[in-house]
């Protein structure tokens, strides 16, 4: 069930779509706000908002990485792997934050603060290695600043 | 359109104006490899196997099948840089296709077998990644493989451009793409097949075939399906005699019921000899037992009662020569015209008077259809996609009338959510005073609009409903009917004058009619009309007929309190495929042979004469149903000397003007019928039998009578609930 401010917000981004299926990223957005996460439960309710079947609106969500389909924590850091960052010292800083945290790729700690995940190029090259944490941006990442990263997202 | 002059090879053509550049290479006789592109989808350019070069173009390959032509473009389908471009393609597709090959059911018909032979690729320069996803059992029907699939995305494609279902979609991206229903739940869909039908590899397979043959040791059989007015184009493929699995004839669409629902005649239950009744039980006994039996209780009823106490229920699935044989039996050795289908039941009002089908390929020619049955797509399955490739092919307009919510209403223009009556009233009240609801009078301003119009014509129809779609009509330009017909011969059946009231071709039966056939026949024909089957089977209950014989249809299986009345009977003889409710009734079994087994013609819904081919020997000791009924017609003295059914066809075509010079896969033309424009009413009407709308399956779509009971394949289909 989606509550009445998912529909509210939905129904908004509906009003100015050129086609209803035009507004699904924005929809599964909305839902991702408000849920953290898409379950499938959400994904068949905004499917049927928008005149779709599950399936392909479940093509759309599997085809961008910033729609999550699994449960994840309060915070997400995506860890750039393309090949730039890798270069530029992929390697140990993904040890460096997986030491920290405690967990690998694809989980989450156990008081649900990160879920940690691999991502394609953010773009950032020239501020390369790059990390994103939940929308925000960081480049140049060290050992040094990870600590300031991490105290700022609780 | 104008022309425009392409060359390819070297070869100069003409060209309509926006044909792509693989259209015109096809036009010039190049072959250009496909993947991805099929004729019935729109373009999509997934695959890169279409390259071609364009000579002046700053890009060095480009793809065939999207890239329109121009005028005077000069085009090489084949060069060492195309080869190798075409190699890597294939090369890199091969990094995660399995190459099991021996073990797939599509090798030798796969699009990328061939391929590879063709451009003869070595080891490969990648690295493999095998063994992607294990092979997905859960559905009914269709087996998933992924780990095959090279991703062109024909079945998302067909699935939603034709049949407006939306099955499949690619999940994820990149390398982990794949294509899957929602959550990878099991199929829930119309389970057509396809998907699997333009699946150019073994990504998609079904269950019914697998393991049974290889492609090429099948030999194809054109015939006609036998589930619903349609009458789609099938193609039986046997291996030593015996059908491994079914395809259509000339790519065209098929539905479960045609892909897979055959296999209903495989049963194990199917009658292999005659039965006679002994002591109240049903024993086996030889065809001459069971035809003198048959030919003795029929003359002695004659001679005691009377003719008219001895009746016929015809089938709707039988071929035309069957039910003529049928029909002419009875007239000229029973002497009775007490001869009928129950399906008429079933039928609307005004068929074959009033409501002549257009052809189902001319869907797309009409600018507007209006759509007064929800359930067009699984009555008709073929008129439904005809709808959704007008719709999504030529951006027809569609106006649905439905109060529940199905397929269509995701690609109708308008919809009325109520009832096919209010529905029809608020639009002729829109059409005349222009009033009523926003949705009537959207709809209303189209239908004027529209230079011509299709309309749906339910299975069933009430008097009001008629006369309110004739109104309506009335309004309009330009209207073709698309009458839905739920029975494969029923078209033929009428046509053949299965009714007791009409000589083959609609002659009504009067003094002149009657002189005329029985010159034709050369026999004595009953002075009157008979009973329909409504009044047969109350004569059954008053006493009044005493003998029935049934041909391949199932009364009591279709309508249970018809047992008690059955029972009444003197003498019963049933003809079937199989030991039916009422054949457990009769007196007398007869076996039939099944449509896969027999030659004959069908006449579609469009009218359209198809031939029915033979493609397996009858099994045990069935028969053709016209050489039975002919051999008891002899043992009563009749005079009937059929060599094959191109004899009774010949004389079909003697009989009925409109079948005279009808060419095999022509529709005849609705001026031929004595009754087009007239009032007569050719449905039935009862309160008492047949009330109840038989769904024998899941769903409507999977339903057709009691045969596809005993279909193995669609009784597999078992709707996935979602557990939330």
């Amino acid at each position: 069930m989606l509550s009445d401010k998912e529909l509210q917000d939905i129904n908004a981004e509906l009003a100015h779509a050129a086609t209803k299926a035009s507004a699904s990223v924005d929809a599964l957005n909305i839902v991702q706000r408000h849920q953290g996460w898409v379950s499938d439960e959400a994904m068949k309710d905004v499917a049927s908002m928008l005149d779709m079947t599950a399936d392909e609106l479940d093509a759309v969500a599997t085809f961008y990485s910033f729609i999550f389909r699994r449960p994840v924590g309060r915070h997400v850091i995506l860890v750039c792997d393309s090949i730039s960052c890798y270069v530029m010292g992929y390697n140990p800083l993904l040890d460096n934050i997986k030491n920290r945290l405690g967990i690998a790729f694809g989980e989450t700690t156990e008081d649900k603060r990160f879920t940690l995940l691999p991502i394609s190029c953010l773009g950032a090259c020239d501020r390369a290695p790059a990390i994103m944490v939940d929308e925000d941006l960081y480049g140049p990442v060290t050992a040094e600043t990870m600590d300031g990263i991490l105290e700022k997202y609780k | 359109m104008p022309n425009m002059t392409v060359t390819v090879d070297g070869k100069k053509i003409e060209v309509p104006m926006g044909s792509t550049i693989l259209e015109a290479c096809t036009a010039a006789g190049s072959r250009v490899p496909t993947l991805c592109h099929d004729n019935k989808l729109h373009p999509f350019g997934a695959c890169r196997i279409c390259l071609v070069e364009v000579e002046g173009t700053p890009r060095k390959f480009t793809p065939s099948c999207t890239t329109p032509a121009t005028d005077n473009m000069v085009v090489k389908t084949t060069s060492p840089g195309l080869i190798e471009a075409r190699r890597m393609v294939l090369e890199l597709l091969l990094i995660k296709h399995p190459l099991d090959c021996p073990v797939c059911d599509k090798a030798g018909e796969c699009s990328l077998q061939d391929l590879v032979h063709e451009y003869g690729l070595g080891p490969s320069r990648f690295d493999p990644e095998k063994g992607y996803l294990p092979p997905d059992y859960e559905s009914a029907i269709i087996e998933r493989n992924i780990s095959r699939c090279i991703l062109c995305g024909k079945c998302v494609r067909i699935c939603d451009e034709q049949n407006a279902v939306g099955e499949w979609a690619f999940t994820r991206r990149g390398t982990r793409a794949r294509i899957s229903t929602d959550f990878d739940r099991p199929l829930d869909c119309e389970f057509c097949g396809e998907c699997v039908e333009i699946c150019p590899v073994g990504a998609l397979t079904t269950r019914q075939f697998k393991y049974k043959a290889r492609s090429w040791n099948l030999e194809g059989t054109a015939s006609v399906c036998n589930y619903c007015g349609c009458g789609c184009g099938v193609s039986y493929e046997t291996r030593e005699g015996r059908i491994m699995r079914v395809g259509p004839a000339r790519s065209n669409y098929l539905c479960t019921k045609g892909r897979f629902g055959w296999d209903a005649v495989h049963h194990a239950e199917r009658l292999t000899t005659p039965k006679m009744r002994v002591n109240g039980e049903l024993v086996d006994c030889t065809w001459d037992e069971a035809l003198s039996i048959i030919a003795t209780n029929l003359k002695v009823i004659k001679s005691r009662h009377g003719a008219e106490k001895i009746g016929g229920l015809g089938s709707v699935r039988t071929t035309n020569e069957d039910s003529y044989v049928f029909q002419k039996f009875l007239r000229t050795v029973v002497e009775t015209n007490n001869i009928d289908t129950l399906a008429r039941l079933k039928t609307p009002k005004g068929l074959n008077t009033t409501f002549f089908s257009g052809e189902l390929n001319k869907m797309a020619s009409h600018e507007v259809i209006l759509v007064l049955d929800k359930n067009v797509g699984e009555i008709n399955p073929l008129t439904g996609i005809e709808i959704v490739r007008a719709v999504n092919k030529k951006d027809r307009k569609l106006i649905l009338v439905n109060d529940e919510f199905n397929k269509f209403n995701k690609i109708a223009t308008v919809v009325l959510p109520t009832s096919t009556v209010n529905a029809l009233e608020n639009l002729v009240k829109a059409l005349s005073s222009g009033a009523g609801s926003e949705e009537s009078k959207r709809a209303a301003a189209m239908l004027k609009a529209a230079k011509n119009v299709a309309i749906i014509v339910p299975a069933q129809l009430s008097d009001n409903e008629f006369t309110l779609i004739r109104d309506l009509a009335g309004k309009l330009p330009e209207v073709t009917y698309y009458p839905l017909v739920r029975r494969s011969n029923f078209q033929g059946s009428l046509d053949m004058g299965v009714m007791p009231s009409y000589y083959p071709g609609y002659r009504k039966i009067d003094e002149t009619s009657t002189a005329d056939f029985a010159g034709l026949w050369n026999a004595v024909l009953p002075e009157t009309t008979g009973m329909n089957a409504v009044e047969m089977i109350k004569a059954i209950t008053q006493g009044k007929l005493a003998a029935l014989y049934i041909m391949g249809d199932d009364p009591a299986g279709s309508d249970p309190g018809l047992k008690g009345i059955l029972q009444k009977l003197e003498f019963l003889v049933v003809q079937d495929i199989f030991l039916t409710e009422t054949a457990k009734l009769a007196h007398v079994v007869l076996p039939a042979a099944s449509s896969t087994e027999k030659s004959g013609t069908f006449t579609n819904l469009e009218r359209r004469l198809q031939q029915v081919n033979k493609a397996e020997e009858p099994i045990g000791e069935s028969r053709p149903d016209w050489e039975i009924i002919q051999d008891i017609a002899k043992k009563m003295g009749g005079s009937m000397k059929y060599g094959s059914t191109r004899d009774i066809l010949a004389e079909i075509r003697s009989v009925v003007p409109a079948y005279k010079d009808l060419a095999f896969g022509a529709c005849w033309a609705r001026e031929k019928s004595p009754l087009a424009g007239m009032a007569d009413d050719l449905s039935l009407t009862s309160d008492s039998i047949m009330k109840q709308e038989v769904i024998t399956a899941e769903r409507l779509l999977f339903s057709s009578g009691m045969t596809i009971t005993r279909s193995h394949e669609i009784g597999t289909i078992r709707h996935y609930k979602i557990e939330v």
